[in-house]
């Protein structure tokens, strides 16, 4: 476990780093030690997974949540300025999304076309579009007139898609479910929501830049099965309800 | 004409000397030759289909790059109309963040696990 001390703290540092927070004075040291004593404590060598894969993820949560906890999180409202604040929040729900972060990588493509940097453009845009989709839901309702507009257009956009896949969103960004949660209970593999999710993204990206309409994505054979099942259950979408009610 | 089941009864296995005699083995010569690979049809270049990735890791060398890009690819979507122009500053600072955070401090150059695997020491004893 020792050898691994100062890469645990490396991980609280680079949150403490991002967040603009004291790693020490946070807590984010304590929590990411005891994350990884916790994790050398569960470590099954016989999975063959590399321990630092495997614990990477957790140790990030910890030291994040602690960060959220501390009190340094809760005096940016009156030190830092107000966009700090809302992106430190905001951020902080990436990591939900696009759990690939957690583990340092980029939410790159499930298949690579051999053009790195359009790629990584690509994964950037996608954590942008998400990003965007999680201010709106902090802002609606709080946002002034003005904001609440543009809010309504990307929500318009994300009402005109299949009933699964805006129950996907509300589930993920709305209800803050994870990936994995959202394919258990569809009894489906997470790789499915994941992909899809992408999908999703890239044509939210698509549509909003321009004023024609883009063919909605279709539904993935993988998960046909919920988008019935939810149709015959619901009459529209989360986001469609929302749009008619505003 | 056929002949019926019944027609003959079997009598039993009267003796075993026809096994014995087996024929010569013989060269199999009638081997057709393989067909060259693009003869087969249906099969798509590895261009056109997407190779599996493989993980890779954010580095703090292209820390800076990666920041860049964000500011670069928030521009585009802010004048496309996709980020709200109250949004832009936010939205953009929060991916930062998020992949700040991915970043470590340090260079991720050590990697126990392999390296000792690589020198026939047995880690998996030791977490």
């Amino acid at each position: 476990m020792l050898e691994h001390k100062e890469w645990a703290e490396s991980i609280a540092r680079s949150v403490a780093r991002a967040w603009n927070m004291d790693w020490k004075l946070d807590g984010l040291d304590g929590a990411a030690l005891e994350a990884l004593i916790f994790c050398s404590r569960r470590f099954e060598p016989a999975r063959g997974i590399p321990f630092r894969g495997y614990a990477r993820k957790r140790i990030h949560e910890a030291s994040t949540e602690a960060a959220r906890k501390s009190k340094g999180w809760r005096r940016v409202s009156s030190s830092a300025s107000k966009v700090e604040q809302e992106a430190r929040e905001i951020s902080a729900e990436l990591f939900n999304i696009f759990p690939e972060l957690r583990s340092g990588e980029l939410p790159l493509a499930e298949e690579t076309h051999g053009d790195a940097e359009h790629e990584v453009r690509t994964a950037i845009r996608h954590l942008i579009v998400g990003a965007t989709i999680v201010a709106a839901k902090q802002g609606v309702g709080t946002a002034p007139p003005d904001e609440i507009v543009d809010y309504k257009r990307l929500i318009s956009k994300i009402a005109m898609l299949e009933p699964i896949h805006q129950t996907m969103i509300w589930k993920i960004y709305w209800e803050g479910e994870s990936m994995r949660t959202v394919a258990s209970e569809w009894d489906t593999d997470e790789l499915n929501v994941i992909r899809e999710h992408k999908v999703i993204l890239t044509w939210l990206l698509k549509s909003l830049s321009t004023s024609k309409e883009i063919q909605k994505p279709r539904v993935r054979p993988g998960l046909r099965h919920i988008a019935l099942k939810l149709k015959r259950t619901m009459t529209e979408g989360q986001f469609s309800k929302f749009v008619s009610r505003v | 004409m056929t002949k019926k089941i019944g027609d003959k009864k079997l009598g039993g296995v009267k003796s075993t000397t026809h096994a014995t005699e087996v024929d010569t083995t013989r060269p199999v010569g009638s081997v057709t030759s393989i067909k060259p690979a693009g003869g087969v049809g249906g099969i798509t270049g590895p261009s056109a289909i997407g190779k599996r990735r493989a993980t890779r890791l954010m580095t703090l060398e292209e820390r800076e790059q990666l920041l860049q890009m964000i500011n670069e690819e928030a521009d585009k979507m802010f004048k496309s109309g996709v980020i709200p122009p109250q949004k832009k500053e936010v939205v953009a600072k929060a991916v930062k963040m998020a992949i700040d955070a991915s970043i470590l401090t340090e260079k991720e150059t050590t990697q126990p696990d392999k390296e000792k695997k690589r020198s026939g020491k047995d880690t998996t004893q030791e977490e």
